[in-house]
């Protein structure tokens, strides 16, 4: 990552812009390196990255980042076909300076016949991550639910079937009248359980 | 040393972060926090005397509110499909992974893990539909990312698969 005479002051504005946000510029180099735009020392999860991938050797952006991998498959697709524009990428988890989780996104920028390459921290991803949390265990929950219903459905029908087989033998008249109205409890749940919500496809509770 | 890049698939709240934790730091925690993006960690292990590291790509799971991109799949040796074998959707979310990711990738590597396998009591996977799979060739492994059980075979198993293709 040396410098070039194609340094700038924009790009030295810039490199001090980028510093104060927490975003690391690279440039995409002739080759398939990459430069950091400007001399300002990049944020230390980038820097800790590296120095983790394998302290003391040379090290790629991919060996310190892995996720951008994919990424920059793409971004390479991107920077050949596109003069003026971005492409973002997916959010990666890496391991914080503080042993957090720090989530991060790749934006790759054609502008100007150059290639650049920002890693950013995600804004608002606490929230993001919250957001599908509730959801996704919301979604489990009701998941839990409806097969907790599904189950019921079984004895359901046996003691449906149970009933009408009582209704064919010999009932004194007030065995009847309470066969009546166990018939009569029995609609009653039928009709709840049918408007409750049924197991996808695909789905089958034990012991079907 | 030889590096491969493993991803790990299955649908959401399959236990996928929880196996990468046990396989690779011996943990396990009981709370669920689910995945945004994709976090890569890495383990060595050893097959037939080679160094293998494995690049595990957990990637978010598949549900109604996200849909993987295939492009993480780019460039795998082999993947992990997790189902939850309390809950039968989970194996049907796998069975559609595994077709998105032999249009990415090919017919790389993969193993079939079965998690959960502490909570038997509340087993609903169909074993027909198990069965059928073994038959066509799917490795099973059942594991418990909780006490640890299969998640080493289903790794090493995986590994030993990746590393004689």
């Amino acid at each position: 990552m040396s410098e070039s005479p194609r340094v700038t002051m924009a790009d030295s504005l810039l490199a001090s812009l980028v510093a104060i946000l927490d975003i690391v510029a690279l440039e995409r180099l002739q080759g398939g390196s990459f430069r950091q735009l400007g001399t300002e020392y990049p944020p230390a999860w980038f820097t800790q990255a590296f120095h983790e991938a394998d302290p003391g050797a040379p090290v790629t952006l991919v060996q310190a980042f892995p996720a951008l991998d994919s990424f920059l498959s793409e971004a390479e697709v991107f920077w050949q076909g596109t003069a003026y524009g971005r492409l973002d990428g997916e959010a990666f988890v890496v391991a914080g300076p503080a042993g957090d989780n720090l989530a991060l996104m790749p934006i790759a920028v054609a502008m100007q016949g150059r290639h650049f390459l920002l890693i950013q921290r995600v804004a608002g991803f606490d929230e993001r991550q919250h957001v599908f949390q509730r959801a996704r265990e919301q979604a489990l929950s009701h998941e839990a639910v409806v097969r907790k219903i599904d189950a019921l459905r079984q004895p359901f029908a046996k003691l449906s079937a149970v009933v009408s087989e009582l209704a064919t033998s010999d009932l004194a008249e007030a065995q009847r009248a309470v066969l009546a109205r166990a018939s009569s409890e029995l609609d009653a749940l039928r009709r709840t359980l049918d408007e409750l919500p049924k197991l996808a496809r695909g789905a089958s509770p034990r012991g079907r | 040393m030889i590096q491969k890049k493993i991803c790990m698939l299955g649908a959401t709240g399959v236990g996928k972060t929880s196996l990468v934790s046990r396989f690779v730091l011996s943990m396990f925690s009981d709370t669920y926090l689910t995945t945004i993006g994709v976090k890569v960690d890495k383990k060595t292990l050893s097959v037939d005397g080679a160094d293998i590291t494995l690049m595990l790509w957990d990637i978010y799971g598949e549900d109604e509110f996200q849909t993987v991109r295939t492009s993480y799949l780019r460039g795998a040796a082999g993947y992990i499909l997790v189902a939850d074998g309390t809950r039968q959707r989970t194996l049907d979310t796998a069975r559609e992974l595994q077709s998105k990711a032999m249009a990415v990738v090919g017919n790389v590597p993969f193993v079939l893990v079965l998690n959960k396998a502490d909570l038997a009591g509340e087993w609903r996977v169909d074993d027909r539909a198990l069965w059928k799979m073994a038959e066509d060739g799917w490795t099973l492994v059942k594991t418990s990312a909780k006490t640890g059980a299969g998640v080493e075979e289903a790794f090493l198993k995986l590994t030993t698969k990746v590393a004689a293709s």
